[in-house]
């Protein structure tokens, strides 16, 4: 396997640079067979890395621990489930993965997009193919995940106990093919730039590519807060820690350049500024590559030690230059072609959302990088935690929410402060009632909390009432039924109804982050059996513990009876393993979940007597709302994709019968 | 890159404070018959200041999390000790300035409001500013720009079209190079 894994690897090195210098050249030169040429060396790179892929699976599944990667990752106790998770938990195998979902995602968009691009698809695909051969460049010579170890051992060293999670199958995955994702529409307007096309028809792709990388790395978030709020075991879900921010500036640049772009799509407008947008993202997802994967910086989430650092690094730099470099050469040509009538315009709207979606960005990646400056060149270490971001990023992220509700409402190039006025005058009285009785039933009484509230519920109220008016007026035009006129509205703009979705997802995650940045309450108690501790209103009664000894671990439950108010609600099973191996205890919290709040309970140690235990207990109040997010927002995106994704279809299948690639090759 | 991670070794901070302080801590950290790790109960005012002051302050052995998300013994202990000196009547910040003389300015989760640490809070609002007026002068140029035939509804895309232009005038040219070029040699 391992023959056959670096080989499979050397060849797709050589295909993809061979590749990246045909597109280039077919490009440049106008040679169509080159360009046939370039796109089948994508195909066949991707075919080459699959065979590599399937090398190390096997190598897995047989417990091959000739292979250095195999015998550091796994072990002969390890369920076969988890080869899955151990194929990426260190570097080398992580770097194939990425390489793998980047050779794949470039097949499938050569595969897709319309030949009407010409010479930017070409460079396009040179540009994938490069960032393609930099990482198998890498893999080949520093971190192969082949690579044969010393002496063959017994046993592996196994895995990590913190990624046996469910969301671990998914998380990291998720966020790596995100990150890389940003690859393609960054590609096309590199490629745009080179073949100096500075029209829009790039702009289906790039949309298309920058939503699915969106939604890509905010679930893989989304999935990352889980599998902290439920594992890691301090009752929260975000720390603003390093490797959580290099994932969530790239997912803000996209953020801002999926709505951006749409201003392009619409009127032609903020050509240059999409191109830097996407330039932007691109270079955040590679400094979150560098952050995952070199780990300058301390982290929960750091799992691979590294050396590779300077490598991604240099990489960053060379994609900064490259990318700002053709950018501003190429920047007197790049003009748009429109103007607007009036401050009071959905583009206004966009821009205003651009500039608080990288004020967040900025301020993210100044937390980051401030540390890293302080201790170079100051030589003192310092640490920008919680409170920084709270602090600057919480205000920012409160006026990003209540332009959301605003922003959709107003039209585009033009619009007057009475027309507004009379859209907005509803949405703001039912939001401001809505306010004043949650304050009043919740006894809010927090400044910052109520103008969050208001902000979340803004967004709610004018999406519904938005529905409301265009499924009243296509009920009373076309007679449909009610929901039949509904689901008419939707079909009819699915873009513009799969974001309001959307929106109501992240409205559904404010509410989670007021609810449980604000209202939750903690208790750490040590408890006998039989004994008894209050959180909120809940009361917990220690009932004793259940150990099991497996081959690497010893897992203990203890279980807990929980009432409220005198009133038994069943019991809770926390959970939490040791693991001499790697010296480790990991918590699975009890968590029972309701809308209103999750009562939360920590196994954190057995007392040596064996007869008391220390728990941790925590009232989150509405985290239910924030997992729920995720499929809506999953929804919203897939809503949002539908038509653009038929389209792209129908104008990919009228080429592909008219001209077929092999017929000019 | 490890020279970065190094987060809690400067052996220069353990001064007289650094062990007295260790001592309480480890004392505190095993109470002999406590019930509960919250041993001091706070009035209601003092528990949200010592909730706020959990979130200031990162436990020195666990990565980046503060000692209010943490369960580890040493933030446990931390947190005894914030309770205790609010009930003695400390103010906030003689409790971070405690922390800081033990733990030395890591400890903090994020850098004080003042000295040199200054420029991480300003540098955001700074940026913002700058962003807002950007904006601001975009916004202005495009109300105040010519409208271009685009805007009218007159052409679909004219850059697009200005390029395939700019490529008929090319070929267009090069024809009439040589469709002159022609005639001359025929002359000769």
């Amino acid at each position: 396997m391992s023959e056959l894994g670096t080989a499979s690897i050397t060849i797709a090195l050589a295909i993809a640079l061979y590749g990246a210098a045909a597109s280039a050249t077919g490009a440049r030169a106008g040679v169509p067979a080159l360009s046939v040429s370039g796109r089948r060396a994508t195909y066949a790179a991707t075919l080459a890395l699959g065979v590599a892929v399937l090398a190390l699976v096997v190598a897995f599944l047989r417990n091959d621990f000739s292979i250095a990667y195999v015998a550091a990752h796994s072990s002969l106790s390890m369920p076969r489930s988890y080869t899955w998770v151990a194929f990426y938990a260190g570097n080398e195998g992580s770097l194939l993965y990425v390489a793998f979902a980047l050779a794949a995602m470039s097949a499938l968009t050569m595969r897709l997009t319309h030949r009407r691009l010409g010479a930017q698809r070409g460079y396009a695909n040179a540009v994938l193919l490069g960032i393609l051969a930099f990482f198998l460049l890498v893999m080949r010579t520093l971190a192969n995940p082949f690579a044969q170890g010393a002496f063959v051992p017994a046993d592996g060293e196994g895995i990590n106990p913190l990624l046996t999670h469910p969301g671990m199958f998914i998380h990291p995955p998720m966020i790596m093919v995100g990150l890389i994702a940003v690859a393609v529409p960054f590609a096309f307007a590199m490629g745009g730039l080179l073949a100096r096309r500075l029209d829009d028809d790039w702009v289906d792709t790039a949309r298309v590519w920058g939503i699915v990388a969106w939604a890509l790395l905010g679930t893989g978030n989304l999935l990352g807060a889980w599998w902290a709020y439920t594992i890691l075991g301090w009752g929260g879900y975000w720390a603003w820690d390093p490797v959580e921010n290099a994932a969530f500036m790239p997912w803000l640049a996209l953020t801002a350049f999926i709505h951006s772009i749409m201003v392009q799509k619409r009127r032609g407008m903020f050509r240059l500024w999409n191109i830097a947008l996407i330039n932007i993202a691109f270079t955040l997802g590679a400094f979150g590559i560098f952050i995952n994967r070199g780990g300058p910086v301390p982290s929960v989430h750091s799992f691979g030690a590294s050396t590779l650092g300077w490598v991604f690094l240099l990489f960053l730099g060379v994609v900064v230059v490259g990318s700002f470099g053709l950018f501003f050469q190429r920047w007197g040509s790049l003009r748009s072609a429109a103007s607007l009538d009036s401050y009071l315009a959905r583009e206004a709207a966009f821009l205003v959302n651009n500039l608080l979606l990288l004020a967040i960005a900025f301020v993210t990646l100044w937390g980051v990088v401030f540390p890293l400056i302080s201790e170079l060149v100051l030589g003192r270490t310092i640490t920008v935690g919680e409170p920084f971001y709270n602090q600057v990023n919480g205000p920012l992220l409160i006026a990003l929410v209540a332009l959301m509700g605003v922003g959709p409402v107003l039209p585009w190039r033009t619009a007057t402060w009475a027309a507004v006025w009379r859209q907005l005058r509803w949405g703001i009285g039912i939001t401001g009632a809505l306010t004043v009785a949650a304050a009043i039933a919740w006894r809010i009484t927090l400044p910052v909390v109520l103008v969050a509230i208001a902000a979340s519920t803004l967004v709610a109220v004018l999406v519904v009432s938005e529905l409301a008016r265009g499924t009243r007026s296509r009920h009373r035009t076309t007679g449909a039924s009610w929901p039949a006129a509904l689901w008419g509205l939707v079909a009819s703009n699915r873009p513009r109804y799969g974001g309001y979705v959307v929106h109501v997802a992240v409205v559904m995650l404010a509410f989670g982050i007021i609810g449980s940045s604000f209202y939750g309450s903690e208790r750490d108690v040590i408890l006998p059996v039989g004994g008894q501790a209050q959180v909120g209103a809940y009361t917990v009664r220690f009932e004793g513990t259940n150990t099991t000894a497996f081959l690497d671990r010893t897992e203990r439950v203890a279980t807990l009876s929980v009432s409220r108010g005198g009133e038994p609600l069943g019991t809770l099973e926390a959970w939490h393993g040791v693991y001499p191996d790697f010296s480790m205890l990991t918590t699975r919290a009890a968590i029972r979940s309701t809308p209103v709040e999750d009562l939360y309970v920590i196994f954190s140690e057995l007392q040596p007597d064996g007869g008391s235990a220390a728990f941790r207990l925590l009232v989150n109040p509405l985290v239910w709302w924030m997992w729920l997010a995720g499929p809506v927002l999953i929804a919203g995106t897939v809503l949002a994709l539908w038509p653009a994704r038929a389209r792209a279809a129908a104008t990919v299948r009228l080429p592909a019968g008219a001209n077929s690639d092999g017929g000019t090759a | 890159m490890n020279l970065f991670s190094r987060p809690f070794e400067s052996p220069t901070r353990l001064t007289a404070v650094w062990a007295l302080c260790l001592l309480a801590l480890a004392a505190l950290a095993m109470p002999a018959s406590a019930q509960t790790q919250d041993a001091v109960g706070l009035p209601e005012e003092l528990d949200v200041r010592a909730q706020a002051i959990y979130g200031e302050l990162l436990c020195p052995q666990c990565r980046g999390q503060t000692i209010g998300n943490s369960s580890a013994p040493v933030a446990v202990s931390m947190r005894q000790t914030v309770r205790e000196m609010l009930l003695e009547g400390a103010s906030n910040q003689q409790v971070l300035d405690f922390m800081v003389d033990a733990f030395g300015e890591s400890v903090l989760a994020s850098p004080p409001k003042h000295g040199s640490s200054l420029v991480i809070w300003l540098l955001p609002p700074i940026a913002l500013a700058l962003g807002a007026m950007a904006v601001a002068l975009v916004l202005h140029s495009l109300k105040h720009a010519p409208h271009p035939p685009e805007a009218l509804g007159l052409t679909a895309s004219s850059p697009a079209d200005a390029a395939y232009l700019s490529v008929v005038d090319a070929e267009l040219g090069d024809d009439t190079a040589r469709a002159t070029g022609i005639p001359e040699d025929q002359h000769r």
